[in-house]
């Protein structure tokens, strides 16, 4: 009885940093995209999870299977994100300040256009798939879920940054857009297409949080503040590399807290946790050891 | 008319100068007749009228020291409305406690102005003195910011006084026991005489309208002066800044007090208006909407920034009688006036009036050239 | 200097002023035969889906009114005027709009507020400037000032009878979790005392802030307790999560809550079963039984087909108009003095949706039903029991009598010197 004892502590421990690691992951992966490639913060993420959780929702209740449904709502997201892209966004590339800016009225008028058209919220679906149990403890097996998800979602950006046209070319112009376009990479199709694909990473999370969460207009909101504080003490010099160190980081600190202390304690530690990790390496963390790497290079 | 104008040259001179749009004796007449419109305002406006210009008034100084912090020394910091939020609770806290041996609140001014420039001076050194730049100084006010709103809202517990003020936690300042004072409106103590401000008054506009007229010409002078100058340049290349001798840490953190100081004082005129301070302006939006009012107005300039902090702040509530729509609405107007001017809208009028007028303008004393459209220094990648 | 472009510049002066006279003659007319209602609330936002149906209250009451030829004062029959903000979630709007109310539309009577928050910005302001206020949804109670009335069933009339019950029927022992602000810490020391009055014993108790929204450490906390029953007062999106978690973890322990549903009808927005077991004590929701009931939701859907829930607010709104409307008819004026002895003198609206409704003068709280509710598997709610028309008492057990003096602040339950040994000694 002990020993089942112990090993659902330990399982219920890892549980929780792996359920913490992947709502960081997932809010975050679509941020960071569009971030890394064309430095720009889209403070209208939210929504876009938002509209993915919509679609995955409504598709769902016509009859569409669960995972069906959350592709379709990742497709309607990347949609969504390409038209705001070319109407607003392409104005401001690299202009992290003014790009928050105009992001944050995008925003307004996405939660509250879907406010006044749709009303003030609609169902969620059901959690699925149920729980384990490990001695006294049950534990949900969708959360698990959520966090594969993540992983496959992250492996999914780096396949295509290393192995597809688009990939290269976003590296490319994420480097150095001026070299890139003269040497004939259109570098408005890259950025359109990498908003898109950030878009449509921001729709899939959305709807894998629909599967937990109440959605009403304002559902994305709740993870925007994180998935922002997230993707900038990661870093824009290696969006993946970056995501996941401060995903690992910040859902250290916040298991380990709230489990010594309590939930408050947990919650305020992950932002102290940021601030000191944005103190030591100024720039975020994947660009802290890329410099490392070329100052060791230069050596 | 030159007799006119050069005495009102010599006048406005320190005040003018390339960092500041309006330099003309045409802006300095209209600039007067407005003062003279604001100072007139009670006369024939409403009590609604006037108490909501006082609100606007000091949203205004919160903007400028926005303006001063973002537009002149190119540190975007999301945090103004902390300074604001602490600058108030602070005027409260002290106010509240000393109001009944002092009989004023001359101490608790100080105290509103002088707190958020600590607290500045605390977080300015860790971040500058670290080298932060960029987003990450912005984010980093932002963390501290909600930090300390997620303090300030779970002090509800009756636990937490000081003295004889309540934190309250969401529901605002509030006296601790019934026999301890309100919070106090603006009593200014000289020896034994003393002169009450009630936020609903006559008197306590005239005084944020006088407090905002010195806080924009004071700020008029100290940009278009050498110091102003040094900020301009760590705007625009902190690094070869640096190779004159400047040193811009120093620099940076002496703006950011600065700015920490006005945005305090907007805060504790803010507190003693409606008698009352809560933590919601920690949160994002409270920070984001700073923002929002000085990028649209135009960063670079002081006028440009009062315009549009009284204009939006009087479309938003104008907005709230229109019942749903009202946030969408304002959500149009940011993203098309983004779009239309990405440098500002304001400013974009004042450019356009200073070339209009300076077609017909044969020459005159303060012929400068107008401000150089400076380009969007962002921090490059690599 | 050319005369064209002297004439430019006195033509550019000229527009300045203009421009910045128009905007501040701006001035509204005031119609001085009508009786001026004036509320805030909430119609875009975070906090929309709770409050948009208080809205839908107002007006169907003040419908109801004017459609009978409105209310005899000061001599001629008028009709109410409502005039509604939106207060857009932003507590700093609640203060504004409320001066907007007093000053350029000269209410004579002010409504607002969904959080305690947003409340006490309006009402501090509204007070200040002695005009009566109300609140109307479900509130920490024990506010205890001359301008302010309470529409809304407070902590003494659900969280103590339905403690009462659930103690009886499953057992004493509780856990408590809460959102960590001052309704959810009021509540806390409600179930104190209910824990104290009738033999209950609180296991574990913790505050969480807002954001929030990873549940598994609370969950197995609370499954090691292992309680009779939960005690939840979580409020906002992120806490509500905690319910999909648990179900997946197993938590089946049954739950009390007394502001989920009543305020934000989860039951029809999280998919079954995450809320089965749960208890909720409202002073109304739409599945109250009865025949006043079952009529107020119907007039409600007829007015406003979009509803999709017709909730406590909805229901405390419209009772608020009516008891001011009782009050405006009682005093035969809209002079402020003689309306708060008019309502100090208690009212009665004997058919609010809820059942019988009654202020008491004395406490500027209501007496009112309150009814016990269980949730099941497919998110359909039963009436477990009703808990009966409970007295506000309260502010009288500690000496409050507002018909005499009003303290012109908040009490909360450890300021009854008789509960103090329900309270943990800090």
């Amino acid at each position: 009885m002990g020993m089942m004892d112990i090993a659902g502590q330990i399982v219920s421990y890892t549980y929780q940093y792996f359920d913490n690691f992947g709502f960081l992951l997932l809010s975050g992966i679509g941020l960071i995209v569009i971030y890394g490639v064309m430095g720009v913060i889209n403070m209208a993420h939210g929504e876009l999870m938002m509209i993915g959780a919509y679609i995955a929702v409504s598709t769902f209740y016509a009859g569409v299977p669960a995972p069906l449904a959350v592709i379709l709502g990742g497709v309607g997201a990347g949609l969504a994100g390409m038209i705001i892209e070319r109407l607003v966004i392409r104005h401001f590339y690299n202009q992290l300040l003014s790009s928050l800016v105009v992001t944050w009225g995008v925003s307004l008028i996405i939660s509250q256009g879907t406010l006044f058209v749709l009303g003030p919220s609609i169902m969620n679906m059901p959690t699925p798939l149920g729980s384990f149990n490990v001695g006294p403890f049950a534990f949900g097996i969708y959360r698990l879920v959520m966090f594969a998800t993540a992983i496959g979602l992250i492996a999914g950006v780096w396949a295509i940054f290393r192995w597809t046209k688009l990939g290269t070319q976003a590296q490319a112009t994420m480097e150095n857009p001026t070299m890139a376009s003269a040497l004939g990479i259109d570098t408005r199709q890259v950025y359109t297409l990498t908003f898109g694909l950030g878009s449509a990473l921001g729709g899939v999370a959305g709807g894998m949080f629909a599967m937990t969460a109440t959605i009403s207009p304002f559902f994305g909101q709740n993870y925007t503040p994180m998935a922002f504080i997230t993707v900038v003490v990661g870093g824009g010099a290696n969006p993946i590399l970056g995501l996941a160190y401060a995903g690992l980081y910040l859902a250290g600190v916040q298991t380990i807290s709230s489990n010594l202390v309590n939930e408050y304690i947990g919650y305020v530690s992950v932002m102290a946790a940021a601030f000191l990790a944005l103190l030591v390496m100024p720039s975020g963390i994947s660009d802290f050891f890329a410099q490392r790497r070329t100052r060791r290079m230069q050596r | 008319m030159r007799s006119f104008v050069s005495p009102l040259v010599r006048v406005v001179r320190p005040f003018t100068g390339p960092q500041t749009l309006g330099n003309s004796p045409l802006f300095w007449v209209c600039w007067l007749a407005t003062v003279i419109l604001l100072v007139l305002l009670p006369v024939f406006g409403s009590r609604y009228q006037i108490i909501t210009a006082s609100n606007f008034l000091i949203s205004a100084i919160l903007a400028m020291s926005l303006c001063l912090i973002w537009g002149y020394c190119g540190i975007l910091s999301l945090g103004q409305a902390a300074f604001y939020c602490i600058g108030g609770y602070a005027y409260g806290i002290v106010a509240m406690n000393l109001i009944d041996r002092q009989g004023n609140t001359d101490l608790a001014i100080a105290a509103g102005i002088a707190a958020p420039a600590a607290f500045a001076a605390l977080i300015g050194a860790l971040m500058f003195y670290s080298r932060l730049k960029g987003v990450y100084v912005a984010i980093l006010m932002l963390v501290t910011s909600l930090l300390l709103g997620l303090f300030m809202r779970q002090t509800a517990d009756p636990s937490y006084t000081i003295g004889a003020a309540y934190l309250g936690g969401m529901n605002g300042l509030a006296p601790a026991k019934a026999s301890d004072p309100s919070l106090p409106s603006i009593i200014l103590g000289f020896g034994d005489m003393t002169l009450e401000f009630d936020g609903r008054g006559r008197s306590f506009y005239w005084l944020v309208v006088g407090v905002a007229i010195s806080i924009y010409l004071g700020l008029r002078w100290i940009v278009n002066s050498s110091f102003g100058y040094v900020l301009v340049a760590l705007r625009e290349d902190p690094e070869r800044t640096e190779t004159f001798g400047y040193d811009v840490r120093l620099m940076q953190l002496a703006a950011f007090c600065l700015s920490a100081a006005i945005a305090g004082l907007a805060g504790t005129l803010y507190t003693a208006w409606g008698t009352y301070i809560h933590p919601d302006g920690f949160s994002v939006a409270a920070n984001i909407l700073v923002v929002i009012w000085v990028a649209v107005g135009g960063r670079k300039d002081l006028t440009a920034v009062v315009v549009s902090t009284v204009a939006l702040n009087w479309i938003s509530i104008e907005l709230a009688t229109w019942g749903e729509i009202s946030m969408l609405m304002l959500g149009f107007i940011l993203v098309i006036a983004i779009l239309i001017a990405p440098e500002g809208v304001f400013t974009g009028i004042g450019a356009a009036i200073g070339r209009l007028t300076r077609r017909g303008q044969s020459g005159g004393a303060l012929d400068i050239k107008p401000a150089p459209a400076a380009s969007n220094m962002m921090p490059k990648r690599s | 200097m050319k005369k064209s472009s002297r004439l430019l510049r006195i033509v550019a002066g000229l527009s300045c002023v203009l421009a910045l006279m128009s905007v501040f003659t701006a001035s509204s007319a005031k119609a001085k035969d009508q009786i001026i209602l004036c509320t805030v609330d909430d119609l875009s936002g975070d906090f929309s889906i709770m409050s948009t149906p208080k809205t839908y209250g107002y007006r169907l009451a003040v419908k109801e009114i004017n459609d009978a030829g409105g209310i005899q004062v000061d001599g001629a029959k008028k009709l109410i005027k409502l005039i509604s903000y939106d207060g857009q979630s932003d507590v700093k709007r609640y203060q504004e709009l409320a001066q907007r109310c007093i000053f350029n539309d000269e209410a004579q009577v002010v409504m607002a507020g969904y959080t305690g928050a947003e409340r006490e910005a309006a009402r501090k302001e509204v007070v200040r400037n002695k005009v009566i206020f109300w609140h109307n949804n479900q509130g920490e109670g024990g506010i205890a000032d001359k301008y302010s009335f309470f529409s809304g069933p407070t902590p003494e009339q659900q969280v103590l009878p339905a403690l009462k019950y659930m103690i009886k029927e499953m057992g004493p022992r509780m856990t408590f979790i809460g959102a960590d602000y001052n309704f959810c810490r009021a509540i806390g020391q409600w179930v104190h005392v209910a824990a104290g009055l009738y033999g209950g014993k609180i296991e574990m108790e913790e505050y969480f802030p807002f954001g929030v929204s990873q549940w598994q450490s609370t969950i197995d906390k609370i499954k090691r307790v292992k309680p009779d029953f939960q005690v939840h007062c979580l409020v906002g999106a992120e806490h509500a999560q905690f319910y999909p978690q648990a179900q997946a973890a197993g938590l089946v322990t049954p739950m009390w809550s007394n502001v989920t549903i009543s305020d934000g009808y989860e039951h029809k927005r999280f998919a079954p079963p995450s809320l089965a077991n749960m208890y909720v004590p409202p002073g109304y929701i739409e599945d109250v039984p009865g025949e006043t009931s079952k009529a107020f939701a119907a007039k409600i859907r007829a007015m406003f087909p979009d509803t999709v829930y017709v909730n406590e607010h909805a229901a405390f709104g419209y009772v608020a108009v009516k008891a001011m409307a009782e009050a405006w008819k009682k005093a035969g004026t809209t002079d402020t003095d003689a309306v708060i002895k008019a309502l100090e003198g208690d009212i009665s609206v004997p058919d609010a949706p809820g059942g019988p409704w009654t202020l008491r003068g004395s406490q500027h709280h209501a007496a009112m039903p309150t009814y016990l509710f269980k949730v099941d598997d497919k998110h359909k709610l039963t009436l477990i029991t009703e808990l009966g028309i409970n007295e506000p008492t309260f502010l009288t057990d500690i000496g409050v009598d507002m018909t005499k003096k009003s303290p012109g602040r908040q009490f909360l339950p450890p300021d009854n010197q008789k509960w103090k040994s329900f309270f943990p000694a800090n």
